[in-house]
């Protein structure tokens, strides 16, 4: 559980109100379960069915699940061990999530953790990122 | 697409976002109504911080300000609550189905091997 929250201080109280979590103990070690995560292809096997995103911090594409497409961004890349994604729709960006997948070594195998919860719960970012130039000039 | 059902939530959530708020809340939830001072009373804040985390939660449609005498009552109104549940439950069934298809894909690679 601990691992989960290391994005954001207030993680704990927010995760008690209002996180959805899920675990599954897959059959093998980790270094064999982190392709199911870090690799665009297998993540189509199981979780989206498509991910157009390369699996690199700060990396923004799109993934399509079966509610919609959504823009995503890879906030948190820790190869072997954790993938946290910033997930919006497009049609409503205030609407956006956090979905983070860990992997956790347990005696049977490899535990995943998947947490997903809503970006308006999280306390806001220290500082925004500046707008590309190419989006400040269009916006001009 | 996002709903109408997403927007509410969205608003509970900001809401619940401050853990002042939430502790409100959770008290409110225990102990049916409660004054802005009887909530400071109870917690490390004071009345007028209270008081603007209450304007906070009434303007998300979380509680409701019932006059009582001189004093103004808070309650709880479930019907946010039940769209902010409603989002949990798809989410979690959504994470539900991904799982069982994770699970399924294996079984049939170890089945395979």
């Amino acid at each position: 559980m601990r691992a989960t929250m290391e994005l954001h201080d207030d993680r704990p109280l927010v995760e008690e109100c209002l996180a959805v979590r899920r675990e599954l103990v897959l059959p093998f070690p980790r270094d064999e379960a982190w392709p199911l995560l870090g690799e665009p292809e297998e993540l189509e096997t199981w979780y989206a069915e498509e991910v157009d995103l390369e699996i690199r911090e700060g990396a923004r594409g799109t993934v399509r699940l079966a509610e919609g497409e959504r823009d995503a961004l890879v906030e948190e890349v820790v190869p072997g061990r954790r993938l946290a994604l910033h997930l919006t729709d497009p049609d409503d960006p205030a609407a956006g999530t956090l979905v983070e997948l860990t992997l956790d070594d347990v005696a049977e195998g490899t535990r995943l953790v998947v947490v997903e919860l809503p970006l308006h719960a999280l306390p806001p970012a220290p500082a925004a990122p500046p707008a590309t130039p190419q989006l400040s000039a269009a916006l001009r | 697409m996002s709903t109408p059902q997403d927007a509410v939530a969205g608003v509970v959530f900001a809401a619940l976002a401050d853990p002042t708020r939430r502790a409100v809340v959770r008290r409110l939830s225990q102990g049916g109504t409660a004054t802005a001072s009887s909530l400071a009373a109870e917690m490390p804040v004071t009345r007028q911080a209270i008081a603007k985390h209450l304007g906070a939660l009434r303007a998300a449609g979380l509680v409701v300000a019932e006059p009582a005498g001189r004093e103004v009552r808070y309650r709880l109104t479930p019907a946010p609550f039940a769209e902010a549940m409603l989002w949990m439950a798809s989410t979690g069934a959504r994470w539900d189905e991904r799982l069982a298809r994770l699970e399924q894909r294996l079984a049939q690679r170890t089945g395979g091997a």
